[in-house]
């Protein structure tokens, strides 16, 4: 029979789990370089030697307390599970911060293997280790591993498959001391037989004295006895207080930094030198310098906008034509045939002017997402979210927000998702309710329409990145606007963590960019599909019987086949189900600029905001005529100012957020009135604003 | 084409869409329940993303 057993990977934040997860299981979980990647677990499997074995990636934490989620998952996976072995991922260049995790997941009892990873830094630093010498005194398996590039990855499997096969779980964590004795003695306190599940004596009565409250109730509800026990933890506490000056907790965690001090000093051949600057701290003087690290920030974002529409350009052409030559091979089917087809008016405005018109910007896309990746996995990012900590905290919040924002530019629900990681349920509410202003990936395709069709190469990035811009300021101001008003509240502290710069591989970024290619075809494939082919009934029925204009022609008037044709095409659409809603809308939406037809494109914006880049596509291949054929941009350029695009534009990134957006603030936030505030609330503020940069650009003549 | 049979088969298309359309809405917020009832944070996995945190859970 097949030996099949469970491990799981342990680590700080940013110690490389995820990068060792994909390299031992063949897995293709994201990783970013900033702390905080894996909150949830993670599984995925490989065979050693036959065995099926299955890797759980949990959450990257400092400690295994009770505080955080991450923690508590962790832990649960750990006590609950029993995985066959455990693998500690430290990072090697940090090992004190590091092997304090190990201590923790050694009084835990766990069968474990050390994994020294990202070791090469550590070397780079000069640090040598007795990894051997190491491993003998811990009494299990220590590797240097080096995860992005896969370098000891086979020796880690044949050490977990060791360790599996010869389990340690009775671990020494330094010479007996008074706090041992006193954990002894509290260990007899417990009852004799404890329940099949329960985690090891000695671990229970450590947590016990740290009043670790999961733990507290755990022992309440399960143990007989418990308060007589508890009653005990708290009087051994307070003997420790009364002894060392410290409660039982800090006096705890004294002694693991002292195992992990004496590990050190007994390993370690050659210390990194710590007034020997790293490459990061170097690069870190200028990259978060006080007046220099914003504008280079502004700059680099630019580069990746610059980058989406310059080298995106070339692409999309070729996705434009091939879609125009479907559209014609498909027209040739009905050629000769006299009057309107359905079928056809289906296939070619409906399906190729909805889908098509969406997909020709996956260059884009994929390459806006290639620049965010690179930023991501080099250490910029955490780098962004440190330059605005200061700033943050201005208004009431801190840098740890900004990373669930900064998700945001992908998708406004994993960035709410996010937000779980924030302790403060006010900062939590506040990021939740101004996310939906971080532009995200489905705004891209209407920026990418509009842009290039009303502004010239040199003005296309600067206009994108002012959207782009005129969201995070919005975001800010409105939070710093909660903050002092509905969410009014003191911040949190928190101490921002700066990891490393790496150069990213190759391969975590080519994996972001396909799952986000991925999610963008599999959109246009369904959803953006099904509402292109409904919004084309919408615009193509009621159809009308006879024509205004033909009436004028049979009464005389001389207009042109090419014009009525037209006129034809304007009545048909106007008379249309979206046409009359359009119509209807224009009273509302025509101070900020915008005709029917904007107001047909922004029913189905609603569902998705893609879908306002697939119906125009619908309205304009309606409306044109063969005679008078032209591209999207130059149907547009011809009924449009550059000022509405940028108003269009405007309108499309403050309001409406999508149906997904405010199904999910109601589940986090558990109260319909803030999802139902974030909507009204940034509906109100886009139509206001919009209005009121479309009538003082009208003002200026713009 | 016969346009009767051709109205007759692009009703049928824009009615297989529509329904389609609610069925995907549907599946996208069960989809998206079933994971913020499982997952916990920091969250690239969303169902709008990749494998979701509900096949997570389902391993669980």
């Amino acid at each position: 029979m097949t030996d099949t057993y469970r491990i799981a990977l342990a680590g700080n934040p940013n110690s490389g789990k995820t990068t060792v997860f994909n390299e031992l299981t063949g897995a293709k979980q994201l990783v970013a370089n900033y702390p905080g990647v894996t909150v949830e677990r993670k599984d995925g499997g490989y065979r050693y030697e036959g065995a099926k074995i299955v890797v759980t990636d949990l959450p990257g934490t400092y400690s295994l307390t009770a505080y955080s989620p991450e923690e508590r998952i962790a832990r649960r996976v750990i006590l609950d599970e029993k995985p066959s072995v455990v693998v500690c991922i430290a990072d090697a260049s940090n090992l004190e911060r590091n092997l304090y995790l190990l201590v923790q997941l050694m009084e835990m009892g766990a069968n474990l293997v050390l994994a020294l990873n990202m070791s090469d830094d550590a070397h780079k630093r000069g640090q040598r280790l007795d990894v051997r010498r190491m491993s003998e005194l811990l009494g299990f398996p220590v590797i240097e591993t080096i995860g992005r590039v896969g370098k000891g990855i086979e020796e880690l499997r044949e050490a977990i498959h060791y360790a599996h096969e010869h389990p340690v779980t009775d671990h020494s964590t330094g010479s007996e001391d008074m706090l041992d004795r006193f954990v002894d003695e509290l260990m007899e306190k417990l009852p004799e037989k404890l329940p099949e599940s329960a985690p090891p004596r000695r671990w229970l009565a450590l947590k016990a004295l740290e009043d670790d409250q999961e733990i507290v109730e755990w022992i309440q509800r399960r143990l007989i006895g418990a308060e007589d026990f508890l009653m005990a933890a708290r009087e051994v506490s307070k003997s420790i207080e009364g002894l060392v000056g410290e409660p039982g907790e800090v006096a705890i965690g004294d002694k693991r930094y002292g195992y992990v001090s004496g590990l050190i000093q007994e390993v370690v051949i050659r210390r990194i030198d710590q007034n020997d600057r790293t490459t990061s701290d170097i690069v870190d003087r200028v990259l978060c310098h006080r007046l220099l690290g914003l504008p280079f920030f502004l700059a680099s974002m630019y580069f990746v906008f610059w980058l989406t529409f310059t080298v995106g350009e070339l692409p999309m052409g070729w996705l434009e034509t091939l879609f125009g030559h479907l559209a014609e091979w498909i027209d040739g089917f009905w050629a000769g045939s006299e009057g309107f087809s359905p079928l056809r008016s289906l296939l070619v405005d409906g399906i190729i002017g909805g889908v098509g018109g969406v997909i020709v910007f996956l260059p884009n896309i994929v390459l806006l997402f290639l620049g965010i990746a690179f930023l991501e996995d080099s250490g910029y990012m955490a780098r962004a979210a440190f330059l605005v900590d200061s700033f943050m905290h201005k208004i009431g919040l801190h840098g740890k927000s900004f990373i669930p924002m900064l998700t945001g530019f992908g998708c406004t629900i994993p960035g709410i998702m996010a937000t779980r990681t924030l302790e403060s349920e006010r900062d939590r509410l506040t990021t939740i309710l101004v996310l939906p202003l971080m532009s995200c990936g489905a705004r891209l395709p209407i920026y990418m329409l509009l842009i290039p069709a009303f502004f010239s190469e040199s003005w296309r990035a600067p206009v994108m990145w002012m959207i782009y811009m005129i969201g995070i300021v919005l975001a800010v101001v409105l939070a710093k606007l909660l903050r002092s008003s509905l969410l009014a509240g003191a911040s949190t502290p928190f101490v921002m963590e700066l990891p490393p710069y790496r150069l990213p591989t190759l391969k975590s970024v080519m994996l972001k960019m396909w799952q986000r290619a991925w999610m963008y075809l599999r959109k246009a494939g369904t959803v953006i599909l099904a509402i292109s082919i409904v919004l084309w009934a919408l615009t193509t029925f009621p159809r009308k019987d006879v024509y205004d204009v033909d009436r004028l022609m049979a009464q005389g008037k001389s207009i042109p086949e090419a014009q009525a044709e037209s006129m034809r095409n304007e009545e048909a659409l106007l008379h249309s189900v979206a046409g009359r809603i359009g119509k209807a809308m224009e009273v509302v939406i025509s101070p900020m600029g915008f005709d029917w037809r904007i107001g047909t494109a922004m029913i189905g914006a609603a569902a998705a905001k893609e879908v306002f880049v697939a119906q125009i596509g619908i309205v304009f291949s309606l409306g044109e005529t063969d005679e008078e054929s032209e591209d999207l941009h130059s149907a547009l350029q011809r009924r449009y100012t550059p000022l509405v695009a940028f108003c269009i534009m405007l309108f499309m990134l403050i309001a409406t957020p999508c149906v997904a957006t405010f199904a999910v603030t109601r589940q986090e936030s558990g109260k319909w009135k803030w999802a139902i505030l974030q909507w009204g609330g940034l509906t109100v503020l886009g139509y206001f604003i919009t209005a009121v940069v479309f009538q003082v650009g009208t003002l200026f003549g713009l | 084409m016969d346009p009767l049979w051709e109205y007759l088969l692009v009703g049928a298309i824009v009615f297989v869409a529509a329904v389609a359309f609610i069925g995907f809405k549907i599946r996208g917020h069960r989809r998206r329940k079933n994971a913020l009832d499982s997952c916990s944070g920091m969250c690239e996995n969303c169902p709008e993303h990749g494998p979701s945190c509900s096949e997570t859970k389902k391993d669980d």
